[in-house]
């Protein structure tokens, strides 16, 4: 069993989709995420270890080596893509409820930016570190942000901007969700944001890159 | 034909070949993060791919506007041009001593570069939306350089040399600042429009000034005078 976890953690790491997927080239004609996904579902192993000891693992692993410069965007939306691959077979797990994720994660780009390209980076790595994601996408009213913490209790919200000018804009937002649900924790990032921009703001995190906002949501959590 | 000294204001917009441009692939894999050489093989067929689909990217467009002012009203902080103050802040001001003018320019590398990005992620082929991301700021860049040139040619022939390009949203200059520059050219100028919060779409589009002057000079960013250390001009000059 744990080999097979192993197996599957590698092919999340190194974005081998399935058989076909010609990289690495040392895995080339090897089972890849989405067979050896389907043989752990058919040998009884749960749906929740092969998220939490497989999955999760190979998205960290990736999501180090990003954070350390060893690999770049590209290796890490390869690994997102073998991971998408492993929870299209959990879907309905998650659905029974069988797989319990860590905890809910809402995202979205702030209003007066339509940028997504680093924000949806976040909810892959997210989503593969064992989080529900919902991504309320781009140009998000302070409303929308609002209304999503209702209907999620006790979820982390995570705010994007890429312009110093939409990046004022998480202010009002970080103050909107404060003033009605205090407890909520916040997340900012994007290209122009500082850790010294998110405390004068009042939120309660920043992270250059994705990692960072695991980590952060990791503690969240417990 | 403008007698040596003096340049009409003149307004230009230009379809750009993509073909005109020098794109080149090992730029994509340093904006991507690789060192020369360091990327993995499935990246270069990728930007092979998207290289040899350039023949749908057609509506690359660029434009300037020269407004003939001598001598440019200069401050410390910015410049007068017709009357309207652009907020610059000391460092470009800095490098617009020698410059009798400015030129205005934009450019946009068009809606079809990001309708292909938008479609590559809603596919699940994240790997390949985000090398024609890439792709797609390069070419903006290489218009860029492809209208400076033009910029270049133009005033040359009355016997002016340019600065650099500066944009705002870089090296101190207040991105919103961009409003300024729009209201020097008609609507709609290059299928480009800007937003209340100073975004321009299509997403890949540039803005930005170039000063000429008899004696203007092209001098490197002045990174080690600007507080932004999260830029990437500075990563880029060292
Ligand atoms: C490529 C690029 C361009 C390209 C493409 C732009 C595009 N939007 O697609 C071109 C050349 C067209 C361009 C144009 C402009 N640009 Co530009 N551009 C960049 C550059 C170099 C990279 C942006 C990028 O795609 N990064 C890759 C993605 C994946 O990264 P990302 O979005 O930042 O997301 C990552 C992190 O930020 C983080 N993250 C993101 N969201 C969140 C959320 C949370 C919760 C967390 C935890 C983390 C997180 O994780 C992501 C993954 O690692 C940045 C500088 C930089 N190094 O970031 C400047 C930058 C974004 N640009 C900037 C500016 C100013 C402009 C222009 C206004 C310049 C001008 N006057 O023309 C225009 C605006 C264009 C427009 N449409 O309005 C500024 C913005 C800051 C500011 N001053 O407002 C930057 C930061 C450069 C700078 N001065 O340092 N640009």
């Amino acid at each position: 069993m744990t080999e097979l976890l192993e197996r599957l953690a590698l092919c999340v790491e190194m974005g081998k989709i399935d058989k076909a997927t010609p990289y690495p080239p040392e895995l080339a004609g090897q089972d890849g995420a989405d067979e050896l996904t389907k043989q752990a579902l058919d040998k009884g192993i749960s749906p929740d270890d092969i998220l939490h000891k497989a999955c999760v693992i190979g998205m960290h692993s990736i999501g180090e080596k990003f954070q350390r410069n060893e690999v770049f965007v590209p290796q890490l939306l390869i690994a997102a893509k073998a991971m998408t691959c492993v929870m299209y077979h959990l879907k309905p797990f998650f659905v029974s409820g069988q797989i319990k994720t860590k905890g809910t994660f809402v995202i979205g780009t702030v209003s007066g930016d339509l940028h997504d390209i680093g924000k949806n980076i976040v909810c892959m790595v997210v989503e593969g570190a064992g989080f529900k994601v919902i991504d309320l996408g781009i140009d998000v009213p302070e409303s929308a942000f609002l209304d999503a913490i209702h209907g999620n209790e006790g979820c982390i919200v995570g705010l994007s901007a890429l312009l110093t000018t939409t990046m004022v804009n998480m202010e009002q937002t970080v103050n909107a969700i404060k003033k009605q649900y205090p407890q909520t924790k916040v997340i900012i990032g994007g290209a122009p944001v500082t850790g010294d921009f998110a405390q004068q703001i009042g939120a309660d995190g920043y992270s250059h890159g994705p990692q960072g906002a695991v980590e952060f949501l990791n503690k969240a959590v417990v | 034909m403008e007698k040596s000294g003096k340049i009409e204001n003149t307004v230009y917009q230009h379809s750009i070949d993509i073909n005109d441009l020098i794109i080149k692939k090992e730029s994509i894999q340093t904006a991507l993060g690789y060192k020369a050489g360091s990327a993995p093989d499935y990246v270069i067929k990728e930007i092979d791919h998207a290289f040899s689909e350039f023949n749908s990217i057609n509506d690359i467009r660029g434009g300037f506007r020269i407004v003939y002012e001598n001598p440019l009203s200069l401050k410390e902080n910015g410049f007068y041009l017709s009357d309207v103050f652009f907020h610059t802040g000391a460092i470009i001001a800095s490098n617009l001593t020698e410059s009798d003018c400015v030129a205005f320019f934009l450019v946009t590398a068009g809606e079809v570069i990001s309708k292909k990005v938008k479609e590559y992620n809603q596919s699940h082929n994240y790997m390949r939306a985000y090398i024609y991301d890439t792709v797609g700021s390069e070419i903006a860049e290489c218009a860029c350089d492809f209208i400076q040139s033009m910029i270049e040619k133009k005033v040359k022939t009355s016997g002016f040399s340019i600065t650099n390009r500066y944009s705002p949203g870089y090296c101190g200059w207040d991105v919103r600042e961009q409003h300024k520059l729009f209201s020097f050219f008609p609507d709609n100028f290059c299928h480009i429009t800007l937003t209340k919060s100073a975004l321009m779409i299509p997403i890949k589009s540039v803005s930005g000034i170039i000063g000429f002057g008899k004696k203007a000079v092209k001098r490197n960013y002045g990174c080690a005078l600007c507080t932004m250390t999260s830029c990437y001009k500075r990563r880029k000059s060292g």
